[in-house]
């Protein structure tokens, strides 16, 4: 039974290379993405959502960024003050998930050139097409960033010629706002550096 | 506010300077209302066929799209639009059809009915050839039309994120043709892998393993660590599925594995902070670990260009050559592949060198020290996986230390796998100082782990315990420092095991605790419940004892009565009575206490009362010491009740289950010891006197043997049978041990088998002896006993004696000696067969004997007698009359036999009243040659209010001497029982006849 029992658990762990959601979150709890993977119903995911605000939030810096949530777990990272969490199953290995979301921190940083919370806020659906040329269905396709970018810039040349010229909504900034909430990347995550990069 | 279309920035900023939440869902709530409008205008304006609004603009159903995905992803429910989305899907457009998948991953689930109207279009976009065969994924499409593979790719992507069964019936064909097509782009055969893997996922074994190996290998050779990486993802999940198809992978594995690890060969872009993909290296270590036996007999250190011997060099080399970085992203990715590595080396277990595992315990002793709380963490919990491994644990044992400090962490993760590890390493060694430990620790602990670790110290307490003293003193300690936390299922425990354990004497140790526990004033009621229950059933073994006298015993329970709830007060009521029927002069305090609980408003305080109170008067003195005996040993469960609480809150992988559910050395031994104990005072076999023959016997004795027995000889010419000569003796055996309490059930010249049983209610405990009667060893002896549904059957015995299905050799029984076997049963639901228990063994002559043989467990076991006066006899009779109640027959004796006189008829006034344990009514038979009888047939299976379940019935015998016959009637509310009752009762009549 034992000997069933390991190589079960082994096969689980060997399967387990996706993610079942990300959600980014501000410290005030706003949430400025978040998708599901799995099939979460709608009551599902608010529970979620709430013990994200409940569990991760209050965590102090010297904290591990992993909270065991029974079938998953949260592991998170904190950028300024933007937590990304990310819903991995169990026998995922924690580590390289943390190091998958400075990935795709790297990422969005590559494409917004010094990225912040603001430029989430406003240009969502980017950061949403970044999200999905570099995780499928919540397992990571691609860790080059360069050719990530490569697909995402190819991709919106081609939507320029094809729509009228002003069609796009994108990156028309406000420009009243203030870059205050610029991410501090490669820097130990929680840790909150001098604010004001600009 | 104006009521114009305002554009996404706008609306995003209006959310972001919303002020609370109720401000930014109410702004939601208007632009949903609007945007619903828009896209279903309603009164003249007509839908196009596919349900979108076709006086849309591209721009504003982008637009539109783009805001409910916005709402979407900031967690409102979005549930119309699915329309429009599927025409931006439908659209020839690139920049149209983007949006559109984007907004078909997030807002629709592959379950949703409108799919079926994209198949088509998905299909075609997912088919689409490429229209250049682009080189590399460089060439840019500046001044080119759309790039196909951007659209296969959307289509892909989208595809994996909804799944869906529909879609993956249709589609998967196609994405497995993509992956292995040689004109798909890198770009799209990475993003096809993934595809494929998430659709195999949903509808597992899509792929058959066989024909898809030599694929993955063809795959496995591309040199764009992009593909790899998602080949590998693909094949991870494959071979989970079916590990065997994909064994033949594992040199291929290890040679991709030591390029990145020991040539640290690997493409710039791909390099991670200077370690090459990291990612890759740790699905190509997942991949291994499916494969526990991949090293297993190879001598390792020999032929260095074996697979074998390098993949030893790859994991050497991770788990001694990582380095601590300065850079946090580094030294995470490192550190990642090297706790990959030491999970390898978990799953290899005990094939695996051990100075590699020494070296990964080393490490992770190291792990569990430094501050960095990430590698802390997973190295209490990596280490608590090492451990389990046998040998292992010593190794983890001296770091016990640092594992203690640890549980004072501030961190709930970090101290949930302090705790964990501090579960697998604790036994009989070191189990009085972990859970001192754990016990001082949990004074201080906070709520959110207290229970988890109150769990968890009663089971180490329990498990490893030499002294079951320790045992009870600890769960005390534990009831006294945080007896909220302790549930019941750990009390419960408690008096299990102070039940079950009548050697030494803990019972008087445990009583006399709990008398000093509960004298203060002051404390948890739970302590008090399980003062209430030990003093009810062991309080007489300290009331010897100055000061804990009978009287005493109620005083120090009393004066917790007004603080407790009712469910206290039912268990002290059950006490009470019990102290009262010991001790003369505690029933004036405790008449009292019935009397004016009688009126209580608990239905469960007021029966106990009042049947308590009454009971006396109802019924016999005899009856009442009965009622008010000692409660019998329990049932030991496999799994106890505490395992399966923490089954629920762990889950079946987690190490602490696995830990808890396996018996230890102390356990085992007290086991052993508790069923020596029931052994004696029972009679040796040899010393029971035969029974006598009988030409035929009864219905369901011996049939089932016969049959069988002819099948297997013909089958096997060496193999013995039971000899048909011995049919009849072997059937008045069985019948005549029906109804008496021991004897032999089956006899030849190499074995005897005797059986002793006794019931109480539902229960029987029945020993099976298995004695040597040839000349040499009996080998490979092994017995099967049926375990039908109806019987909750556990069984113990001689080691090997018992074929558990699992193959095992049997055990060996020397010449003039003898096996033995114990089943404790209970019935479950009324029945009429016997069990049947195969008997298997092989002599040193070579033969192979195989004996069928039934149990004598028929129903009549499980009879108690009831008394009825003959008024009440004839009421029920009247009432159970019908078809499906009663059941008659009439039996001729055979003509040789001596007739009916009064004599005999005594004797079946016996058989009824002793052999089948019904309660004889006398004043219901005007003639000597009639034998009625009423008994309840007792179940330990619960109705709906948890009450045992029991058939009450009734049998009749009538004799006609002048006939020579005899008609049995029975009646009950069952129709099994009546006929399990006729066809004993016949038979045993039928016996008496000699």
């Amino acid at each position: 039974m034992t000997e069933f029992n390991r190589a079960n658990i082994k096969s689980k762990a060997a399967a387990a290379c996706g993610w079942n959601f990300i959600v980014l979150m501000s410290r005030q709890g706003k949430i400025r993405l978040s998708e599901f993977f799995s099939s979460y119903t709608e009551s599902q995911k608010k529970r979620i959502l709430r013990d994200i605000t409940g569990d991760v939030l209050p965590r102090q810096a010297k904290m591990c960024n992993i909270i065991e949530k029974g079938e998953y777990k949260f592991i998170y990272r904190r950028y300024a003050s933007l937590y990304f969490v990310v819903g991995a199953p169990v026998e995922m290995n924690e580590l390289i998930v943390l190091e998958q979301i400075h990935l795709f921190v790297e990422a969005l940083d590559g494409y917004f050139n010094s990225v912040c919370e603001l430029d989430l806020v406003f240009s969502l659906h980017k950061s949403l097409m970044i999200l999905f040329e570099m995780f499928i269905a919540g397992m990571l396709c691609e860790s080059n960033r360069r050719e990530v970018l490569q697909q995402i810039v190819e991709a919106e040349e081609m939507v320029e010629e094809m729509s009228k010229a002003g069609e796009d909504t994108s990156s028309q900034l406000d420009d009243g706002l203030s870059f205050q909430e610029q991410f501090q990347l490669g820097r130990k995550p929680g840790a909150r550096g001098p604010r004001g990069n600009r | 506010m104006s009521s114009q279309a305002r554009g996404l920035n706008n609306f995003i900023t209006d959310l972001r300077n919303a002020k609370s939440k109720e401000e930014e869902s109410s702004r939601i709530e208007v632009e949903l209302a609007k945007i619903r409008k828009k896209f279903n205008p309603g009164g003249g304006t007509k839908l196009a066929a596919d349900g979108s609004n076709p006086s849309l603009s591209s721009y504003q159903r982008k637009k539109y799209i783009w805001k409910l995905v916005y709402i979407h992803v900031l967690g409102y429910e979005v549930d119309f639009g699915h329309a429009e989305v599927l025409a931006l899907v439908r659209s020839k457009k690139y920049g149209e059809k983007s949006v559109g998948y984007v907004a078909l991953s997030l807002l629709l689930r592959g379950s949703d009915p409108v799919m079926g109207g994209v198949i088509d279009t998905i299909k075609k976009d997912l088919t689409m050839a490429p229209m250049t065969k682009v080189g590399g994924g460089k060439t840019s499409s500046k001044g080119g039309g759309v790039k196909n593979d951007a659209t296969q790719c959307l289509a892909l992507c989208s595809l994996a994120n909804i799944s869906g069964l529909e879609l993956i019936q249709a589609m998967h064909v196609e994405v497995q043709h993509i992956l292995v097509s040689k004109g798909s782009t890198e770009q799209v055969k990475k993003k096809a892998a993934l595809c494929l893997l998430r659709l195999t996922r949903t509808s597992p074994n899509l792929i058959s393993g066989r024909i898809f190996a030599p694929h993955v290998v063809q795959l496995l050779q591309d040199k764009h660590l992009g593909v790899l990486t998602s080949v590998m993802s693909l094949l991870n999940g494959l071979a989970s599925q079916q590990t065997e198809e994909y064994g033949v992978l594992i040199p291929n594995i290890v040679h991709i594995l030591s390029v990145l690890v020991l040539k640290k060969d690997c493409a710039r872009e791909y390099l991670y902070y200077r370690t090459p993909s990291p990612w890759l290296q740790i699905k190509l270590l997942k991949f291994l670990q499916l494969y526990p036996d991949a090293i297993e007999g190879h001598d390792i250190g020999m032929g260095g260009n074996d697979h074998v011997g390098q993949l030893i060099n790859v994991v050497t080399r991770i788990m001694f050559e990582t380095e601590v970085s300065d850079s946090i992203n580094k030294s995470n990715a490192d550190h990642a592949i090297l706790f990959e590595a030491v999970n390898l080396i978990v799953a290899w277990g005990t094939t695996c060198p051990p100075e590699m595992r020494e070296g990964a315990m080393n490490i992770l002793g190291k792990f569990i020290s430094v501050r960095e709380p990430n590698i802390r963490y997973l190295g209490l919990s990596t280490m608590a996986q090492l451990a389990q491994i046998d040998g292992s644990v010593e190794g983890a044992k001296k770091h016990q230390a640092t594992v203690l400090v640890s549980l004072k962490d501030a961190d709930i993760s970090v101290r949930r796998r302090a705790l964990d590890l501090l579960f697998v390493i604790c036994d009989t060694d070191n189990a009085e100082r972990i859970v001192d430990e754990l016990v001082a620790h949990l004074v201080v602990a906070d709520a959110s782990i207290r229970e988890e670790m109150v769990l968890k110290i009663a089971i180490l307490a329990e498990k490893y315990a030499t002294d079951l003293r320790w045992y009870v003193d600890t769960i005390l300690k534990l009831i006294s420092i945080s007896g909220d936390y302790v549930s019941d299922p750990i009390w419960h425990r408690v008096v299990q095991i102070v039940t079950n354990h009548p050697q030494g004497d803990l019972q008087g140790y445990a009583a006399a605790t709990l008398f000093l526990a509960v004298s203060t004033h002051r404390c948890h009621e739970t302590t008090v419940r399980v003062a209430a229950y030990i003093l009810g059933e062991f309080g007489f073994l300290i009331a010897e004892r100055p000061g804990m006298s009978g009287e005493e015993q109620f005083h120090v329970l009393h004066q917790h009565w007004y603080n407790v709830d009712t469910q206290t007060r039912s268990i002290l009521i059950s006490s009470y009575a019990k102290l009262a029927n010991l001790y003369e002069e505690c029933r004036p305090l405790v008449a009292p206490v019935f009397a004016k609980s009688k009126n209580s408003v608990d239905v469960e305080v007021q029966q106990r009362c009042a049947e308590y109170a009454s009971m006396r008067e109802a019924f016999s003195p005899e009856a009442v010491e009965d009622l008010l005996r000692e409660m019998p040993p329990f049932e030991d469960k496999r799994r106890s009740a505490l395992e399966l609480r923490l089954l629920e809150t762990e889950g079946e992988n987690s190490a602490a289950v696995t830990k808890a559910s396996t018996p230890s050395e102390v356990e085992q031994q007290r086991a052993m010891l508790n069923a020596q104990m029931m052994d004696e005072g029972m009679a040796p076999i040899d010393e029971q006197e035969e029974p006598e023959l009988e030409e035929e016997m009864a219905d369901g004795a011996a049939e089932a043997a016969e049959d069988e027995k002819i099948a297997a000889v013909e089958a096997n010419p060496t193999l013995v049978g039971i000899p048909k000569d011995l049919i009849p003796a072997m059937r008045k055996a069985f019948s005549n041990l029906c109804t008496s309490p021991s004897g032999v059930l089956f006899e030849n010249a190499m074995l005897q088998v005797g059986v002793k049983h006794e019931y109480v209610g539902a229960q029987g405990r029945i020993s099976v002896f298995f004695g040597n009667l040839h000349a040499t060893a009996l080998h490979n002896f092994k017995v099967k006993v049926d375990q039908p549904d109806h019987l909750r059957v556990q069984m113990q015995g001689t080691q090997g004696l018992i074929d558990d299905g699992e193959g095992d050799e049997g055990c060996s029984i020397e010449n003039k000696t003898q096996a033995k076997m114990l089943l404790l049963v209970e019935v479950t639901a009324p029945f009429d067969d016997a069990p049947s228990m195969r008997i298997t063994f092989e002599t040193e002559e070579g033969e192979r004997h195989d004996y069928p043989l039934r149990l004598p467990l028929v129903a009549t076991c499980f009879m108690e007698p009831v008394n009825l006066d003959p008024g009440a006899f004839m009421q029920r009779w009247k009432s159970l009359e019908g078809q499906d109640r009663e059941c008659q027959e009439v039996m001729r004796l055979p003509p040789n036999s001596s007739g009916i006189d009064e004599e005999y008829m005594s004797r079946v006034s016996n058989i009824i009243v002793n052999g089948l344990k019904f309660g004889r009514c006398e004043g219901v038979d005007p003639t000597p040659w009639t034998v009625s009888g009423a008994a309840t047939f007792r179940t330990g299976a619960k109705d709906v209010n948890g009450n045992n379940i029991n058939v009450g019935c009734l049998v009749r015998v009538e004799a006609n001497p002048k006939a020579n016959a005899f008609r049995v009637t029975t009646r009950t509310l069952h129709p099994l029982c009546s006929k399990a009752i006729k066809n004993v009762s016949l038979v045993s009549i039928k016996l008496a006849a000699l």
